[in-house]
């Protein structure tokens, strides 16, 4: 993947096309090398980024083909790492047919990117963005093998609204390919494990998701966008359960769901010169339930109600410099913001259901198609980090670092 | 205390804040650049609207349902003053977008020309092609497109 991306770039700076064109077939791709350093007892989402890591890159190429002015097909494969998933293991982004009857009404089908708020389509491309990591509830990089595509069909198109502006619209169905070694399933298994008995994920089933998404371009440089994901899916788990007292061990099978799984994002972007602001609002409600199928285990049914928002602001002083910042808020319990549940149950402190960020980033383009970045957080909670241990604190930080080529 | 005067010289003040952004704006549509088309498309002049969506990748079809071929003039100037006045974009938020676009695989990359003459060719030669160049470059092999 590595050479054949390689050879590739060299093609695309041999001459000052923006792509390779072999035979009518348009060539692009990236490769993205990071460095990541964490506080010691605080992996995220690197899993060894506490003593800092380059297991942090992402690497694709994309073919596309114009088989006749209405009808182009075209394919993306991806490989990233992430210390503990990913491990450049080279996976189909996207693969997908797309006819376009009017400007009003197209049809894709195959694996198609889900369309969720102002980014998740392209998030797998650094130069396409300020940021190294997007906000993180919206952007959560331990779901990002679970919400990156569907496989299914979507129908789609732009409306122009006169001088409002232009709406653009996306209806997706399918289902959602949730990988058995990514980082979804290594989360559902987090959710259903306790301490006596870590589980691992052994099957998943997606059942048939719907993903609706609205876009409201206007023409003073605000785009406006609402999506919604809706999907169920469940699956196995097993594990060995150790008796605390005892110490004697029994296997455990655990048949886990994750029912009606409705995501809400709301974002709205502006533009102004070289001043990009950027918001989103998000919230999730679904119901985990756990069947154990050992006596020495508790079966429950758990409703969840999460949410978290972000402000960005980002501005280019000149055409090599950019410098952008966000704060993000993620509440595991958007009931309980203070964390009183955690407390309540006596299975972990108040700042364990949280995560807040600031986050100052500087990018750098010294030449065209290479990108480089350096980007701070100061972080307060953990709710996100799944790779959490006792040891891990409330305040800490992330630091890193990433060179991107495009073409 | 409310002191008229004040409030007067104030609002004569951002009156004329308002005029100057007025003026500025309406004077960027006294473009130096020219948009221009290949002879085969049927439209003479196009919305400010229409233009965005066509280089936004969002409007794909000219009028009689013939797909829109556009084509980028890199010239720093003209480039940086279309994107302006037609997109409300700079050049790294316009390089963004397409990129966006082509990662997700919604489009390929629009043809950029280093050289006004280069795109007039293009267009001339590309049924249903659309460019942008410096005013007074067109000549009689491409037809011009009006903004409304």
């Amino acid at each position: 993947m590595k050479k054949a991306l390689t050879a590739m770039m060299l093609l695309a700076f041999a001459g000052p096309a923006h792509a390779v064109d072999l035979a009518g077939v348009e060539i692009h791709g990236f490769a993205s090398q990071g460095y990541i350093k964490t506080s010691p007892d605080n992996n995220f989402p690197v899993s060894n980024s506490g003593e800092g890591s380059f297991n942090f890159n992402d690497f694709a190429v994309n073919f596309s083909k114009e088989v006749n002015p209405d009808l182009r097909v075209g394919l993306q494969l991806l490989a990233m790492d992430r210390g503990s998933y990913g491990k450049d293991k080279i996976t189909l982004d996207w693969a997908f047919g797309d006819y376009r009857l009017t400007d009003w009404l197209g049809f894709r089908a195959g694996k198609i990117k889900i369309p969720l708020g102002l980014y998740n389509e392209s998030r797998d491309n650094d130069a396409a963005r300020t940021f190294i990591f997007l906000p993180q509830n919206e952007y959560y990089d331990y779901e990002r093998d679970s919400v990156n595509a569907i496989t299914g069909a979507s129908v789609y198109g732009s409306i122009p609204a006169g001088s409002a502006g232009t709406v653009n619209y996306q209806f997706q169905i399918g289902t959602t390919p949730i990988p058995l070694d990514g980082a979804s399933a290594r989360n559902y298994s987090a959710y259903i494990s306790t301490v006596d008995a870590p589980l691992t994920t052994t099957d998943v089933n997606s059942s048939t998701a719907f993903i609706h998404h609205l876009e409201w371009r206007t023409p003073v440089g605000v785009r406006a966008t609402f999506s919604g994901l809706h999907t169920s899916f469940d699956g196995t788990a097993t594990g060995i359960y150790t008796d605390p007292a005892t110490s004697a061990t029994t296997p455990v099978t655990a048949k886990w769901k994750f029912d009606s799984w409705h995501r809400y994002i709301l974002g709205v972007e502006y533009l102004w010169n070289d001043l990009t602001l950027a918001t989103e609002y998000q919230r999730d409600d679904y119901t985990v339930s756990a069947d154990y199928q050992n006596p020495a285990l508790e079966n429950f049914t758990s409703k969840q109600a999460s949410d978290g928002w972000y402000v960005s602001a980002a501005y280019r002083f000149t055409d090599w410099f950019e410098l952008g910042g966000y704060y993000t808020a993620i509440y595991a319990d958007r009931n309980h913001r203070d964390g009183s549940t955690f407390e309540e149950l006596g299975v972990g402190a108040p700042w364990q259901t949280w995560q807040k960020e600031k986050v100052l980033t500087l990018r750098f383009d010294p030449v065209r198609n290479l990108v480089l970045k350096l980007e701070g957080h100061l972080i307060d909670g953990t709710w996100n980090m799944s790779e959490y241990t006792d040891a891990s604190k409330r305040n800490w930080y992330l630091v890193a670092t990433k060179a991107t080529v495009f073409f | 205390m409310f002191h008229p005067k004040r409030f007067c010289i104030m609002g004569t003040k951002i009156l004329f804040l308002m005029c100057l952004i007025v003026f500025g704006h309406s004077g960027a549509h006294a473009a130096s650049f020219t948009i221009i088309a290949n002879k085969s498309v049927v439209e003479s002049a196009l919305t400010r609207a229409e233009l965005q969506g066509i280089y936004l990748g969002e409007k794909v079809k000219w009028g009689n349902r013939k797909h829109i071929k556009i084509s980028v003039l890199e010239d720093d100037r003209t480039l940086k003053e279309f994107l302006q006045v037609v997109l409300g974009k700079t050049p790294s938020q316009f390089d963004q977008h397409w990129v966006r676009m082509v990662t997700t695989g919604k489009a390929s990359m629009p043809p950029a020309f280093p050289d006004a003459q280069q795109l007039i060719d293009y267009v001339a030669k590309t049924p249903n092609a659309i460019g942008f160049v410096p005013s007074g470059q067109p000549g009689d092999a491409v037809k011009t497109i009006a903004i409304k």
